[in-house]
């Protein structure tokens, strides 16, 4: 019979250092090592309990200023996990053994670094971002047409809250769930299902997209008189994007052609 | 006009300077965004709805570069402060103009972020030279001078921006010819339309 081991838990007080402090992992960005100053500021407290030994606690302060770089709200999962494996670095006796605790402490960040980008940056960046701005819009105009006070106001809340309570979520679970699965977490985080909530979120995105786009044509300031005009751009904008034209070229173009056209007097 | 310069500009560059800090290097909280800095800039600045409207073209304009890696879109804060702060202030260039603008100075700014972040592999080597001699980092006084830096190169360069092509651009909008203004109007209405296809674009991939 084979003995389980018991999944160890971050010590009290620790996750919410690691929260706090994962707020500054970019402070000190950098094109060498990115996010190695913020990451080693973030684990410091960590590595001052797990290293009692004042020269491994020097030695695992150096090698975490090497590169580190990953989706910001995600960094907590690679913060939990790799003070776990700090805890095997402090418990080696034999130097053979510390090194192949080091070993695996860089192997893991490595691997979670761009792991956990390739699921964050997806989510974050390129559905999440989009989906509150849609929903924002939706907010304000909503929130306009009724008549409520400060609708910008409010609908720019409304959107905030929504982007932020996933993200602080992340940061809150991410140390917690690290330490406890430490080299096991890619299996952890394949279960939590980022792909799938990803496609949600982007579904609802484009609702919310989809709604702001019929009030932008029905509703005043911008609408209120159907203008086969205004959804032609609408449409052409959405073709030009798809050939992967920006709508900065093209509005710089529009505005330059149409300058030219009043100009001429067309 | 002296006020606005000597009070007002700096006073709103240094507040747009703290707010666009969430973009890389606090927090990511998102009230960097456009859809906030705008509606906020134009609201101290005397014009909350054409600050709206200009942060939420910016916002979208802005989501069609991913901030991955050492990827740097147009800093969308930036260009939002400045397209609202050169329509807003004194100069009154027509927002038309100003979007473009303002998402040309976004992109500009991201020469500045570049040099910033080079500086910072410096403090990379203080760190380390602080833990071999003292075994520990002074973070306050690194976080300090990494974030000041950036935060003085911001809001001095919004600042100079808004003080410089104001202006400028006043200046040129008088000696075009007048029908050039009706054109660019006509495109400043489609803006709204352009966007939203872009958004929608972006959500259906």
């Amino acid at each position: 019979m084979t003995a389980v081991a018991a999944p160890r838990t971050l010590p009290a007080g620790e996750r919410e250092t690691l929260f706090w402090r994962s707020m500054l992992i970019q402070a000190g960005w950098n094109f060498e090592g990115m996010q190695n100053l913020g990451f080693l500021y973030a684990l410091e407290p960590g590595l001052a309990r797990v290293h009692r030994d004042p020269e491994r606690r020097r030695r695992a302060q150096m090698r975490h200023l090497g590169f580190f770089n990953t989706e910001p709200h995600m960094a907590g999962f690679a913060l939990g996990a790799t003070l776990v494996l700090e805890e095997d670095v402090a418990r080696a006796t034999e130097d053979a053994d510390e090194a192949a605790a080091v070993q695996r402490v860089e192997r893991l960040k490595r691997a979670l670094g761009s792991a956990l980008a390739a699921l964050g940056d997806p989510f974050y960046w390129g559905t999440l971002r989009p989906a509150t701005a849609a929903w924002t819009l939706v907010a304000w105009t909503a929130l306009w047409t009724l008549g409520a006070p400060s609708p910008v106001a409010f609908g720019t809340a409304l959107g905030l809250a929504a982007f932020n309570a996933p993200a602080l979520w992340t940061r809150w679970v991410g140390p917690r769930l690290g330490y406890e699965r430490g080299e096991g977490l890619p299996a952890e985080l394949k279960r939590l299902g980022w792909p799938e909530k990803a496609l949600l979120v982007r579904r609802i995105g484009l609702a919310g997209a989809a709604l702001a786009a019929a009030a932008a044509l029905a509703v005043p300031p911008f609408g209120g008189t159907p203008s086969w005009a205004n959804a032609a751009v609408l449409a052409g904008a959405f073709g030009l994007r798809l050939r992967g034209h920006g709508s900065l070229g093209v509005y710089s173009a529009l505005a330059l052609a149409s300058a030219v056209l009043s100009a001429a007097g067309a | 006009m002296s006020a606005w310069l000597s009070v007002g500009l700096p006073a709103l560059s240094a507040s747009v300077a703290v707010l666009e800090a969430d973009t890389v290097l606090v927090g990511q909280w998102l009230v960097s965004r456009p859809l906030v800095v705008g509606p906020l800039v134009g609201w101290l600045a005397g014009d909350p709805v054409l600050g709206a409207g200009l942060g939420a073209l910016v916002e979208v304009f802005c989501l069609e570069e991913l901030p991955v890696g050492s990827v740097m879109p147009p800093n969308g804060a930036v260009a939002a402060a400045t397209a609202v702060l050169l329509s807003a202030g004194p100069s009154g260039i027509p927002p038309a103009l100003s979007l473009p603008v303002g998402l040309a100075l976004g992109a500009l700014h991201g020469r500045v972020e570049a040099r910033v972040r080079s500086w910072r592999a410096a403090l990379t080597a203080r760190a380390l030279e602080a833990v071999v001699t003292e075994g520990v980092v002074p973070w306050r006084r690194l976080w300090a001078r990494s974030v000041g830096v950036h935060l003085a190169a911001t809001a001095l360069f919004v600042y100079a921006a808004v003080a410089l092509l104001g202006p400028t651009l006043d200046r040129a909008l008088t000696w075009l010819p007048g029908s050039v203004s009706p054109g660019l109007e006509r495109v400043w209405q489609a803006a709204p339309f352009l966007a939203l296809g872009s958004l929608l674009q972006r959500l259906s991939r």
